[in-house]
């Protein structure tokens, strides 16, 4: 059951996407979900689409891969379809039934945040399949490091997040073998009601707890040992470095974004009175 | 041979509260580890070889006595980094002390700390992991690794730092036969080709017998010192304190009760086969 979870696991190659800095990638990345939520119609959508589809494509990693981290939030994915799909109301009624209303507006609606949606998840999948976890905090910590100036500790924080995601499937693997453990003596997690089932974990959460603890004194001993002392003085064995990689996806995401710009402007009237109003 | 690590009349307790009175474990152990050498430390659980082996990089500092690294005083706060750096302490748990998700990346944690250039870090990990023979996991991810693999990172990342002394802290003991196999290899590879000096402390009486030293501590004491052949001549001392031989020389005292001696006697398994065989052919 908990392995199903390959979200923000790094998939290692040599392709350009992988060889991006980190930093601008997670600019990228950002700007590329507002995009996803600023295409109003089908052709802006369907340009991000394509878009991401290419940088899928660059990244030389299996589509299959990317299909895999949908998987967890189809259910997501259908309950905000039906939601919308209920409660926007424009264009033609299509169904009329009690109290349930379903107009073409709402359908197009449901169908557009879907692939929203589906965009947001591929797009931070991307990321964190082609940068490695260390990467990944680095450019955090780079980024946010102007909060130094508010005296906010950057260095610890990237620290935690890179420990915190070398430990996740440690913690999940030893969750698994601490349930295990409590099956063999009979006890029930599977069934019974809510209250029931929370209470069932309670024998799994305390000893993980414990077991954590011992594991982060370790962790901090073996640190020492190795010289730890902070991030004073600290350097990186890859430095992060904009490169030209960088500058052209930088034009190519300003194509895509003025393409939206584009497309949500001129079309959006065009498309609205073709397939709401006309076709539909 | 000059000394790497110096212990002198070394006293340490620990005081497990606030306010109680402290439980002495050292009352002055005196001990030098030779550049070069490969030492094995056994002794029953609670005899003191982690508190030890804690002391030897100034994880933990004496309460009296001196211990020295080179010549540098342990207590001497300007010299802590350059003392963990000359002597690098591996320990029980690979998976506690890999700190990063990435191989390469975890490696070169240790010269990051030193502050290195980035090519100088690369060149580093590099040589690190071929040292280990894992040079083809470079860019793997950490958690997908076995027992052995993961130990063997954890060694590379702390040669990474050009340790002149490497502390291994029972670094078999939660692995397979195979892992066991891969990391004593390793350690031994390191002490014979790169000159590294190795502390090895082990539950394995096997492992400590291809050591040049053994030690037997008992209650935070020296009971036995000397090469593997003189320590375990002491037949009685051993399994009084309930240390298990290792299989040859099991095998070969209680011939010797039996009235057949084996010569020479035995360490480990294959010198065994070669004495039986000598003895059985006459
Ligand atoms: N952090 C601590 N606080 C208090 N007492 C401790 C602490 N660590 C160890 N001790 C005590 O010091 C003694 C020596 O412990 P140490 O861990 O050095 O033994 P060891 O030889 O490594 O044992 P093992 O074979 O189990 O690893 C033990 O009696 C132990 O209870
Ligand atoms: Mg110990």
């Amino acid at each position: 059951m908990l392995n199903d979870i390959t979200f923000g696991q790094y998939y290692p190659g040599n392709g350009v996407i992988h060889k991006m800095d980190p930093r601008a990638k997670i600019l990228f990345t950002i700007a590329f979900i507002v995009l996803s939520f600023i295409a109003g119609n089908a052709v802006s959508l369907l340009l991000v689409t394509f878009a991401l589809g290419a940088v899928i494509l660059l990244s030389r990693i299996p589509l299959k891969m990317y299909l895999k981290t949908l998987k967890p939030i189809i259910p997501i994915i259908i309950l905000t379809s039906i939601i919308n799909a209920l409660y926007v109301s424009s264009g033609k009624v299509l169904v009329e039934w009690q109290f349930i209303t379903i107009t073409s507006g709402g359908l197009l609606t449901a169908v557009y945040m879907s692939t929203r949606i589906a965009l947001l998840i591929m797009c931070s999948s991307m990321l964190t399949y082609t940068t490695t976890p260390t990467q990944l905090t680095d450019a955090i910590e780079r980024l946010l490091s102007p909060l130094k100036y508010i005296k906010l500790d950057v260095h610890s924080l990237a620290m935690m997040m890179t420990i915190a995601l070398r430990f996740i499937p440690t913690l999940i693997e030893e969750t698994e073998k601490i349930m295990s453990a409590q099956k063999a003596r009979g006890a029930d997690m599977e069934n019974g009601g809510l209250l029931k089932r929370i209470k069932a974990l309670i024998p799994v959460l305390i000893p993980l707890l414990i077991s954590s603890f011992r594991r982060a004194s370790e962790l901090a001993d073996a640190m020492e040992c190795r010289c730890y002392h902070g991030g004073k003085g600290r350097t990186r064995i890859k430095k992060l470095h904009m490169g030209l990689i960088d500058l052209v996806s930088l034009i190519a995401l300003a194509a895509v974004f003025v393409g939206v710009i584009f497309a949500n402007a001129c079309l959006s009237g065009v498309l609205y009175s073709l397939f709401i109003g006309g076709v539909l | 041979m000059e000394p790497i690590i110096q212990i002198n009349d070394l006293e340490f307790s620990y005081t497990v509260e606030e306010d109680a009175t402290p439980i002495p474990l050292f009352q002055g152990v005196s001990l030098s580890i030779e550049k070069g050498s490969f030492t094995a430390i056994l002794g029953h659980n609670g005899s003191g070889k982690s508190t030890l082996a804690r002391m030897l990089n100034g994880m933990l500092l004496p309460d009296g006595g001196t211990v020295t690294v080179n010549g540098m005083d342990t207590t001497d706060q300007d010299s802590q980094l350059a003392i963990r750096k000359t002597v690098g302490l591996v320990f029980q748990n690979p998976d506690n002390q890999i700190v990063s998700s990435i191989v390469e990346e975890d490696v070169a944690f240790g010269p990051e700390n030193l502050g290195l250039p980035s090519d100088e870090i690369r060149k580093r990990v590099d040589h690190a992991l071929q040292a280990v023979d894992m040079l083809s996991y470079a860019d793997h991810s950490t958690n997908r690794l076995s027992g052995g693999q993961k130990q063997r990172i954890a060694i590379a990342g702390v040669l990474a730092m050009n340790p002149s002394c490497l502390v291994l802290d029972e670094p078999t003991a939660m692995l397979d036969p195979k892992g066991r196999k891969e990391v004593l290899d390793t350690v031994r590879r390191l002490n014979r080709e790169q000159g590294i000096t190795v502390v090895l402390i082990t539950h394995y009486m096997e492992e400590a017998a291809l050591a040049d030293r053994c030690i037997v501590m008992e209650h935070g004491r020296v009971l036995l010192d000397g090469t593997p052949n003189e320590v375990f001549a002491h037949r009685q001392t051993l399994e009084q304190t309930g240390l298990t031989m290792p299989a040859a020389c099991q095998l070969a005292y209680e011939l010797q009760d039996m009235g057949i001696s084996l010569e020479p006697f035995p360490l480990t398994e294959a010198d065994c086969i070669a004495a039986l065989e000598k003895t059985l052919s006459k």
